[in-house]
């Protein structure tokens, strides 16, 4: 599930896309919308053969190419052409493409894009389709996904997988430190942080990156759970520097000397290594890293278990993220397109995508199916994210400035997790650069 | 327009004409280096005055802006601190190195042969393979740096190379030296076989020692290469961007982050074409005078 990776960066360019989808508004000849997929009664089936584009960053993965030859079997009229781009790349491709007056006819993309792309008039309208469907319910879907692809009280996109942040951590190093249970509270993550701590034995209780973007997306969880907000609803207000947000980064930062030194200037992706070799006790990450580790590190198999983040003083909060299916205005065959997507969304195909895949570990944004016992039977690494869902929150900004604004966040927090400053300080001047920026 | 200066210009047409076929051969170069560099340039130029962001359709023509900011811009200064500090270091104890190595190969020793190869083989190892050797060696835990170092009791806690906002950019000077001994190694290794026997010999005769030797025939007689190597050098330093991308990505705290590095960020991370070809030109500027400076000194060592 290398596409996971990439969830961070995506983020960050997201922002940036809203301004190029007036690209897209400016070649969108006019047609509205909302008009397709009028009528009643099921979709018909295509006459004559068409064929339509699928453009995602998945379209290799086994579990892919079996649901579409499922559905070519099921649909012998319509072949689906698959177009595969790299997740890091697939925002400005489907820009140009759409620009270019050559979008695909429905793409995977990166769901908390869906809006940023429906306000420019680029997605059709999925609201008629949703009403003929028998199979699509609206209500099916578990509201915080569903918000992501929402955009003027209108679905533009169907959201087909999604994951939370979780506490991963050692289980043989907790008992080894005689800790009986992850923690599940901020004083008992330090406890435990302190207890896995041996710098003699060069053990650490957790893995910290004083790096961009990790020093801020990390932060983000610490802060929803102490009741912080990043910015004002209208995006006008920068709310990070409250009190809340501060007691969330004075957490965070102490928690960077229970953290190897070493990979302070390193990644995430590097950062797994030491959870690997069980230098780091406990590792905060999205579901995609269960995967990760699953692949690349099986001589750990059974040695580390994933839990919900520890609550903070507003309860429990975690980063969530997640993919939608969208189809493009500008297609022509969109009764075609919608037969796909309905397809890959009923609830039995989003189950063997997401869980009941081999390798996949993300959530299926699908109510009965998130609380279905069936999950945890299936993986039952996933207990732990799935019973995270409901706390749920998004650190995608809809502000152009924004990726600067993270910058400024990023380079400030990372001077105080090396001690420069305090974590008050860090807030007040990325919140007074933030200030300067936001339009 | 005088009848000679027409006469001139016909001159060089008939010339030009006659060796047609000279241009034909440099044609494929010519076209390649007008559209890639050329064009480049210019295009860099004009985005210098507007505020290009690749996904924006609007690119608004700015005037000096772009210029004002640069001014402004205390991460650009750091960057050039940075970069100066990156060059002062690599630089000098590069050609240092290879100077001491070439003059150890110079002698008739065993292997010479083989010795030489060995110290030119980073010259042509890709540097993205150099510097991911070079990270895990740095690595704190399991480095071979730190496995030796504290094996001889030189250090007692292992150091974090790379995360250490004080040792990173020495580390990072320290694998740089170490691709670019090579090439300092050949230069110096050819000039010093070219200097004739007849000098060393008058020397001895006048009682002059190794070092006095070394001194007052081998380093003159060095200067021209010296002088090349610094030159190339200081091109080179300031435009060091691959062992920082993977290694370091310019951090901690921007501790690395060189001018290059910094054109990049702005340019692939913020999209900011506009601004990033500003800082381009900036570092341009720079290496014009530095390396029209260097020429007049080279020029001069010449005669």
């Amino acid at each position: 599930m290398t596409h996971r990776l990439s969830r961070r960066s995506l983020a960050t360019v997201v922002a940036t896309t809203t301004a190029a989808l007036a690209l897209a508004a400016c070649s969108t000849s006019g047609g509205s919308s909302t008009d397709k997929g009028a009528g009643e009664g099921p979709v018909p089936e295509p006459t004559s053969p068409v064929t339509i584009s699928f453009a995602s960053w998945v379209g290799a993965e086994p579990d892919m190419k079996t649901l579409v030859d499922k559905f070519q079997t099921a649909h012998p009229n319509i072949k689906i052409e698959l177009q595969n781009i790299p997740s890091e790349e697939a925002n400005e491709k489907l820009t140009a493409q759409v620009a270019g007056g050559n979008p695909p006819d429905v793409a995977f993309i990166d769901a908390s894009t869906t809006a940023q792309f429906a306000s420019r008039k680029a997605l059709v309208n999925l609201d008629n389709y949703i009403k003929r469907s028998e199979v699509v319910k609206a209500d099916a879907y578990v509201p915080a996904f569903k918000t992501f692809v929402t955009y003027e009280n209108s679905m533009y996109g169907l959201p087909f997988d999604g994951e939370s942040t979780a506490l991963f951590y050692r289980t043989d190093l907790f008992q080894a430190a005689g800790i009986s249970a992850p923690p599940t509270t901020w004083p008992e993550y330090e406890e435990a942080a302190r207890k896995l701590t041996n710098p003699a034995k060069r053990t650490y209780g957790n893995a910290m990156f004083a790096s961009s973007p990790e020093a801020a997306y990390y932060w983000y969880p610490w802060l929803w759970q102490a009741g912080g907000k990043l910015l004002s609803d209208d995006g006008k207000q920068v709310l990070f520097n409250s009190a809340e947000a501060k007691s969330a980064a004075e957490f965070y930062v102490k928690m960077a000397q229970y953290a190897p030194k070493d990979y302070l200037n390193s990644n995430s992706y590097d950062g797994r290594q030491a959870f690997a070799n069980g230098q780091v006790g406990m590792y905060v990450a999205g579901s995609w890293f269960a995967g990760t580790l699953g692949d690349e590190f099986p001589q750990i198999d059974g040695k580390w278990s994933v839990a919900p983040l520890p609550k903070g003083s507003a309860g429990c909060g975690t980063t969530i993220a997640g993919d939608a299916l969208v189809m493009f205005s500008q297609g022509k065959k969109a009764d075609a397109a919608w037969k796909f997507i309905e397809f890959l969304s009923q609830p039995d195909n989003v189950a063997q995508w997401t869980y009941k895949s081999k390798a996949g570990t993300t959530l299926p944004p699908i109510s009965s199916l998130l609380d279905s016992p069936d999950l945890v039977a299936t993986k039952p690494i996933l207990k732990g994210f799935a019973e995270a869902m409901p706390c749920g929150v998004s650190n995608v900004v809809a502000n152009p400035d924004w990726p600067k604004i993270e910058e400024a966040i990023n380079a400030e927090l990372a001077k105080a997790i090396y001690g420069e400053q305090t974590a008050a300080q860090a807030l007040d001047n990325a919140a007074a650069e933030a200030e300067k920026i936001i339009r | 327009m005088s009848a000679r200066g027409r006469g001139a210009r016909n001159g060089v047409l008939k010339r030009m004409w006659r060796e047609r076929s000279a241009y034909g051969f440099l044609a494929p170069g010519l076209i390649l280096f007008s559209i890639f560099t050329v064009f480049a340039l210019g295009f860099a130029f004009y985005l210098t005055f507007r505020e290009w962001n690749i996904l924006e359709p609007e690119k608004p023509f700015i005037g000096l802006q772009n210029y004002q900011d640069l001014v402004h811009d205390k991460d650009f200064g750091r960057s050039i601190i940075n970069t100066a500090y990156f060059t002062g270091a690599s630089v000098p104890l590069g050609m240092l190195v290879g100077l001491c190595v070439a003059l150890l190969l110079n002698q008739p020793i065993r292997g010479r042969g083989l010795l030489r190869t060995l110290y030119f083989l980073p010259t042509v190892t890709p540097f993205v393979v150099a510097a991911i050797i070079w990270k895990w060696l740095y690595n704190g835990d399991f480095g071979l740096f730190n496995y030796y170092l504290l094996k001889t009791h030189l250090i007692t806690e292992p150091l974090v190379w790379l995360s250490d906002k004080n040792l990173a950019m020495p580390a990072v000077v320290l694998m740089s030296v170490w691709t670019s001994v090579g090439f300092s190694m050949v230069v110096y290794l050819a000039a010093l076989q070219a200097i004739p026997n007849d000098l060393y010999e008058a020397a001895r005769i006048d009682g002059a020692g190794a070092w006095a030797r070394l001194r007052y025939v081998t380093w003159p007689m060095l200067r021209p290469s010296t002088l090349f190597l610094m030159v190339m050098g200081i091109i080179g330093s300031f435009q060091v961007f691959t062992q920082i991308y993977i290694m370091t990505s310019g951090g901690p705290l921007n501790r690395t982050t060189t001018m290059v590095y910094y054109i990049y960020e702005a340019a692939f991370k913020f999209y900011e074409m506009g601004y990033a070809s500003t800082l381009a030109y900036a570092l341009f500027l720079m290496l014009l005078v530095f390396t029209a400076l260097q020429l007049r000194l080279y020029r001069r060592a010449d005669v």
